[in-house]
C-alpha cells in the first residue's frame, strides 16, 4: 500500500506542469515534459510555500498548479497554437481515414495499424524499452542506489516530509545532513511521495529516478526527430546511470533537464529549454558549470548574445529561489560544492591522464563515448557544416573536460580514488551532450521545430 | 539516413551489450529476492548498518531519544547518518558526529543503539537484542 501510494503521488507529477507543456505537439512528449516541469513547479511552490509560513498539504500543493494547468488548457482547447493545430490537422487526416476502416474487421485494421511502424522503428521502441527496464532493475536489485541517498538524499525528504516544510530547522541543527547547501528539488519531489506514503519506501522511492529516465526519452525523441537516436541515447544514458550508481540521488534528474534543454536549444524550443535549465539549477549545483559551458556554445553558435541572455535568465530565476530561501533562513547563501585553492599540483595530470578511461567506461567500456564521437568525426570528414547546427552540444563538451582537469589539478590527495568516485556521475552530462550532438549533426530531420 | 539509423541501432545494441554482462554477472553470484535494505548489493557494509538500524526501529518509539555506540568513530559517524532517515521522529544525540566526539557521548539518549557486540552501558541495563547489536534502554530518562 506504502508503494503504491507513493507511485501514485510521482503519476500526478505531469498534471503539474501541463501548464508549461502545452505548446508541445506530440502527446507523449508533452506528458514527458510535463513530468519534468511539474517537478520544477512543485519545488518553487513548496520552497515559496516554506518562505510564507504555509505548510504542506496534498491539496494545499497540488490546487494552484492544477488550477493553472486547467486554465492553460482550456485556453488551448479554445485557441489551440498554431504547432498544436498542424499537429491536429494530422490528427484529423488520420481520423477521417480511420473512420473509413471503422467498417473493416479488427485484424484487417491491425494490418493498416502495423506498417506504420518500421521494423528499425519497432527495434527502437524495444531497445528503449530494455534499457529503461536496466536501469530501473539495477536499481529494484539494490545495486545501483547511490550510498548518498541513504545518507543524505533521502534523510532530508523524510525530515522534510515530517514536518510538511523545506525545513531550515533541520538543515541548520548541530547535527545537519552533510550537503545542506544542495538544492533542494530532489529532496522535496520525494517529500510529495511521502505525504502520501506516511512512510518511506526506500527502494521504491530510489527507483523512481527511472521514471526520470522515461519522462525524457519521449522529449529526447520529439527534439531530435530521431527514434533511432534516442534509442542510442536511452541505451547508452540507462548503462551510464546504472554504473554510476544512480539510484535515489540527483544524478538521473540532472542529466535529464541538462539533456532536454540543450536539445531544445538546437530545435530552436527556447521556453522549453528555459524550464529545463531551470530544472536543472535547482537539481544539483553541478548544472551551473555544464549550462554555463552550454551558453558558451550558444553564443558563438548565434554570433548574438540575444537567445544566451535569455536562456540564462531562466535558470539564474530558478537558482535565485533557493538562494532566496537561504537568506530568509540565515542560512549561506549560495553553492559549496566545489573548493578552488588555486595551488595545482602538476605531478596529478599523469594520474588524470591515466584514471580518465576507467571513469568514463559508464557501464560499456565507454563505447557510449565512442560511437557517437566517430559519427561527429565522419561528419565533420564528409559534411562539416552539418556540424554548425550541434555547436552549442558539442564545444561545451572540451570545455566541460577542460574544467574537470583544472578541478583535478587542485587535488591535494587520494586523486584516484576521487575520480574514481567522482568523474563516472560528472561526466554523464558531458556523455548526454555527446550523444545528442551526434545526433543533431547526423539529422536531416531539423527544420519540424522552425 | 537509412545508414545512420543502422549505425544508431547497431550502436545501442552494442551499448547494451554492457549491461548484458552485468546482469549475467550478478544473476550468476546472487539470487533474486528482496533486498533486506537499500544498499543490500552494492554497499555490504551500509546494509549491515541499515539492516541493525531498521531491526532496532520498532523497539524505540516516535518522541523518544537515541544514541549510538559502535566499535570505531567512523562506525558511529556513518550509523548515525543513516539513522537520521530511518528515525526521523526520534530526538538524536549522538556520541559521535562526522568524526567527532560529542560533548556528553550520547548520555542525555533514553534508548542506546549498540552497534556489533552487544553489550550495554552500566546506566542502560535494560537490553534487547536485535539483528546486528541490542537496544539499551535507559530507566531515568
Amino acid at each position: 500500500m506504502t508503494v503504491l501510494a507513493y507511485v501514485l503521488a510521482y503519476a500526478l507529477v505531469p498534471l503539474f506542469g501541463l501548464s508549461l507543456a502545452s505548446s508541445i505537439d506530440s502527446r507523449s512528449a508533452r506528458i514527458g515534459f510535463a513530468f519534468l516541469a511539474g517537478a520544477l513547479l512543485l519545488t518553487i511552490e513548496a520552497t515559496v510555500f516554506t518562505m510564507f509560513g504555509i505548510r504542506w498539504s496534498i491539496v494545499g500543493l497540488s490546487l494552484p498548479l492544477l488550477i493553472a494547468s486547467g486554465i492553460v488548457l482550456l485556453r488551448g482547447s479554445e485557441s489551440p497554437s498554431p504547432r498544436r493545430q498542424a499537429g491536429r490537422g494530422r490528427h484529423e487526416a488520420e481520423r477521417s481515414a480511420g473512420e473509413g476502416r471503422k467498417r473493416e474487421s479488427p485484424l484487417i485494421r491491425l494490418r493498416h495499424l502495423l506498417p506504420r511502424l518500421r521494423e528499425s522503428e519497432g527495434l527502437s521502441i524495444v531497445i528503449i524499452a530494455i534499457a529503461i527496464l536496466h536501469f530501473l532493475l539495477s536499481i529494484l536489485t539494490t545495486q545501483s542506489i547511490n550510498p548518498d541517498y541513504v545518507l543524505f538524499w533521502g534523510t532530508k525528504s523524510v525530515h522534510f516530509a515530517l514536518a510538511r516544510a523545506l525545513d531550515a530547522g533541520y538543515l541548520l541543527s548541530p547535527f545537519a545532513p552533510p550537503r545542506i547547501d544542495y538544492p533542494p528539488l530532489l529532496p522535496i519531489v520525494q517529500a510529495w511521495g511521502l505525504l502520501f506514503s506516511q512512510q518511506m519506501p526506500w527502494i521504491t522511492a530510489a527507483a523512481m529516478s527511472a521514471v526520470w529516465l522515461m519522462a525524457a526519452v519521449p522529449v529526447i525523441n520529439w527534439l531530435t526527430g530521431s527514434i533511432h537516436a534516442t534509442a542510442f541515447w536511452t541505451a547508452a544514458i540507462a548503462a551510464s546511470l546504472a554504473f554510476c550508481g544512480s539510484g535515489g540521488n540527483a544524478e538521473a534528474m540532472l542529466v535529464m533537464y541538462i539533456s532536454v534543454g540543450a536539445a531544445a536549444i538546437v530545435a530552436r524550443r527556447t521556453s522549453i529549454a528555459g524550464i529545463a535549465f531551470a530544472g536543472a539549477m535547482l537539481t544539483k549545483e553541478e548544472a551551473l558549470v555544464t549550462i554555463g559551458a552550454i551558453l558558451v556554445g550558444v553564443l558563438i553558435h548565434d554570433r548574438g548574445i540575444r537567445r544566451a541572455a535569455i536562456l540564462a535568465a531562466s535558470p539564474a530565476a530558478g537558482a535565485s529561489v533557493w538562494f532566496a530561501f537561504q537568506k530568509r533562513f540565515g542560512m549561506h547563501v549560495g553553492y559549496d560544492r566545489v573548493t578552488f585553492t588555486h595551488t595545482f599540483h602538476w605531478d596529478n595530470l599523469p594520474v588524470i591522464v591515466r584514471e580518465a578511461p576507467k571513469s568514463l567506461a559508464a557501464g560499456c567500456w565507454g563505447l557510449s563515448w565512442l560511437i557517437p564521437l566517430a559519427i561527429v568525426l565522419c561528419i565533420a570528414v564528409k559534411r562539416p557544416r552539418s556540424l554548425a547546427r550541434a555547436i552549442p552540444l558539442l564545444l561545451p563538451i572540451p570545455i566541460l573536460f577542460a574544467f574537470f582537469v583544472y578541478l583535478y589539478l587542485q587535488y591535494e590527495s587520494s586523486l584516484a580514488m576521487k575520480m574514481w568516485w567522482i568523474l563516472p556521475r560528472l561526466s554523464q552530462p558531458a556523455l548526454s551532450l555527446m550523444i545528442l550532438g551526434a545526433a543533431f549533426a547526423s539529422s536531416d530531420r531539423m527544420p519540424r521545430h522552425d | 539516413m537509412v545508414t545512420m539509423r543502422r549505425v544508431w541501432l547497431v550502436g545501442a545494441l552494442v551499448v547494451l551489450t554492457g549491461p548484458l554482462i552485468t546482469w549475467t554477472n550478478f544473476l550468476r553470484t546472487h539470487r533474486l529476492e528482496v533486498p533486506a535494505s537499500p544498499t543490500e548489493n552494492d554497499q555490504p557494509q551500509l546494509a549491515a548498518y541499515w539492516r541493525f538500524l531498521a531491526a532496532a526501529r520498532p523497539l524505540v518509539p516516535s518522541g523518544s531519544s537515541y544514541t549510538i555506540k559502535a566499535p570505531t568513530p567512523d562506525d558511529e559517524t556513518q550509523l548515525f547518518m543513516l539513522s537520521a532517515g530511518l528515525y526521523a521522529d526520534v530526538r538524536p544525540y549522538p556520541a559521535t558526529y562526522v568524526w567527532q566526539p560529542q560533548p556528553g557521548g550520547g548520555s542525555e539518549a533514553k534508548y542506546v543503539l549498540v552497534y556489533g557486540a552487544p553489550e550495554c552501558p552500566a546506566d542502560a541495563p535494560s537490553m534487547h537484542i536485535v539483528n546486528g547489536g541490542a537496544v539499551c534502554v535507559r530507566d531515568k530518562r
